[in-house]
């Protein structure tokens, strides 16, 4: 019985609680997203999280306004444990171009900071004003970043090279080793793909700062 | 070449090598890429991490150096971690890679396959229409077959027994032309001989009875038996001369039925006791010249005659198509061939009459104008009811006019 009546009367706070909100700040007219924090538990974040690789967020914000596109925008988050320093490192680069550069001591730092977080997403002036819009909103994770990708494809082209060098002597010209075609193989699989996607359709809101 | 030969083969080739295929590339491959991003491996490289920092925190006066070993084996894991989550795109690409090198070697096999076979193929038929151009006669054939393996030296062998066949054919024709030769100066010295010494006897007579004191009607009769042998002698001559000054056919279409039919009015009572029979299909069309065919026909019935003898009887003539031929048989109710003419019936001075007051010309007369036609004359059947010759002539398609 009890069950029945939390689940009647509270998994909607629950739902409610886990669904993201996007805000038009009313001062600055910048979109921001909050309420992220479902995205940070997820198996597929919390497996990677600590890998040492950088942990790429990528938040996309598009505005609907009966049912047309009247602006879209995005911001992304990169996550990366440092292992040395034992910290998280946190970039998070505004729809603008705008970085800032974050140091979070531990996960619950980091938990903490991600609950509170507004990601600024797209420049929303003119939105608040225009009456009720809706913004259909994708976060997408990627456990490595690009950079992180190109310098994996070179590890294995020169494993490559370095494995035809010492196959050809070292006083032999460098010939094309057959494993060349396979580095090649493996180094062009390498790609970002995200393993883990949302979706939310909400309600654009307008609030007051921070 | 039959399609399922070569496509049994190609397909039992793309599936063994499909089937080696994914066998060892999901039992060798994949289990040596899982090797490479072993957990262990990266386990291991995680505590290394881990020492190096700690000793740098023992030593710290060592400028960096476990710092630097640290950032060292950390880009390694990062390496394997990023292969590590493409291990799937990996494996899936390696595996199309390797599929479309085996889809390429198939294709090559399957192309040198199919290309060697339709080589084989053609060489056989070239081999098996040079074997029937030999057995239909030909000779001195080349034969389009290169190459030292079997099909090449069988072709090689098909070429020399052809020449060999061709010498030996030349061989036998200038041995059967020179027999000709014999048998015919044998019969012209005989031809010649009789009337001769029947003239030169007359003529010795002739002087005995000129020298003394004879009836003058005896020199007469002698002067008259001369006469009648020189006659006989010219009469030989003549028919000799026909078969050399046989023309050459004028051909034109026409209808070899109508000219059997206008045959037919005209000598039906050219030979006592002989009952011409018809049996005309028409129309039985073909390039014939009339008076040439009449003349073959007039041979035929006059041998027909001669060979029946007083007793008369029947010479039937039968007009028939059959497939590309127009055919004439002519049939007689004498006694038959003897056996030792028969082979060689068509040569010229060969008589079948046993009292031979022909010169045995009319038959070789005969071929050589079905011949000259584009035709033959065959002897079809003989026996004691009869003896029936066909001549068979090119026919004409339906819609030729008829001149």
């Amino acid at each position: 019985m009890k069950a029945a009546v939390f689940a009647v009367v509270l998994m909607p706070l629950v739902v409610q609680a886990a669904e993201p909100r996007v805000v038009v700040d009313s001062a600055t007219g910048v979109v921001m997203v909050r309420h992220l924090a479902g995205m940070l538990d997820a198996p597929e974040v919390t497996r990677n999280l600590d890998s040492g690789l950088t942990n790429g967020f990528v938040i996309q914000a598009s505005v609907h306004r009966e049912r047309e596109a009247a602006a879209r925008g995005a911001a992304r988050v990169d996550i990366r444990w440092e292992l040395w320093d034992e910290v998280y490192l946190v970039d998070v680069v505004a729809f603008d171009g705008h970085v800032t550069h974050l140091k979070l001591a531990s996960k619950d730092d980091l938990a903490s900071w991600w609950s509170s977080a507004a990601f600024p997403v797209l420049s929303g002036r003119g939105l608040a004003a225009e009456g009720s819009a809706v913004v259909k909103l994708v976060v997408t994770f990627v456990p490595f970043s690009q950079s992180e990708v190109e310098a994996a494809r070179r590890w294995v082209t020169q494993s490559g090279e370095e494995t035809g060098s010492a196959r050809n002597g070292p006083n032999q010209p460098e010939g094309r080793s057959s494993s060349a075609v396979v580095n090649l193989v493996v180094a062009t699989s390498i790609v970002r793909r995200a393993i883990l996607r949302r979706e939310w359709t909400v309600k654009l809101e307008t609030g007051g700062g921070g | 070449m039959s399609i399922t030969r070569v496509l049994a083969p190609v397909i039992v080739m793309v599936l063994a090598a499909t089937i080696l295929v994914v066998v060892v590339e999901r039992e060798l491959s994949a289990a040596w890429f899982r090797l490479g991003v072993q957990p262990q491996v990266m386990s291991l490289l995680e505590k290394s991490m881990a020492d190096q920092k700690r000793l740098d925190t023992a030593s710290p006066g060592n400028d960096g150096l476990y710092r630097r070993r640290y950032e060292e084996i950390h880009r390694v894991l990062n390496n394997l971690r990023v292969l590590e989550h493409s291990r799937s795109r990996i494996v899936s690409r390696y595996q199309a890679v390797l599929l479309a090198v085996l889809g390429l070697v198939v294709v090559a096999g399957s192309t040198t396959q199919v290309l060697g076979q339709a080589r084989e193929h053609r060489r056989l038929s070239s081999i098996q229409d040079a074997l029937q151009a030999l057995s239909g006669g030909g000779v001195d054939l080349e034969v389009p077959v290169r190459g030292r393996d079997g099909l090449g030296r069988v072709a090689r062998m098909v070429e020399s027994t052809s020449r060999l066949v061709g010498r030996q054919r030349k061989r036998l024709e200038a041995m059967r032309t020179l027999e000709q030769w014999q048998d015919t100066t044998r019969r012209i010295s005989h031809q010649l001989s009789g009337p001769l010494n029947a003239a030169r006897l007359e003529l010795s007579r002739l002087h005995e009875l000129l020298g003394g004191t004879s009836d003058p009607g005896d020199a007469l009769a002698c002067a008259s038996n001369i006469d009648t042998q020189l006659d006989r002698l010219g009469r030989w001559t003549r028919s000799f001369a026909r078969l050399g000054r046989l023309p050459e056919p004028r051909l034109v279409a026409d209808d070899v039925a109508g000219i059997v039919q206008h045959f037919e009015e005209v000598f039906s009572s050219a030979w006592p006791g002989l009952h011409l029979a018809m049996d005309l299909a028409r129309p039985a069309r073909a390039m014939v010249d009339r008076d040439l065919l009449e003349h073959l026909l007039t041979n035929l019935a006059d041998n027909a005659a001669r060979a029946m003898g007083g007793a008369g009887g029947t010479l039937g003539l039968a007009v028939s198509t059959e497939g590309q031929w127009v055919r004439v048989d002519v049939a007689d109710s004498g006694p038959g061939l003897p056996a030792d003419v028969v082979d060689r019936l068509f040569q010229p001075y060969v008589s079948r009459k046993e009292r031979s007051d022909g010169m045995g010309l009319g038959l070789a007369i005969a071929h050589k104008i079905a011949l000259d036609h584009g035709g033959d004359l065959r002897l079809f059947e003989t026996s004691e009811q009869g003896t029936t010759f066909s001549l068979v002539l090119p026919v004409l398609p339906c819609n030729s006019e008829v001149e």
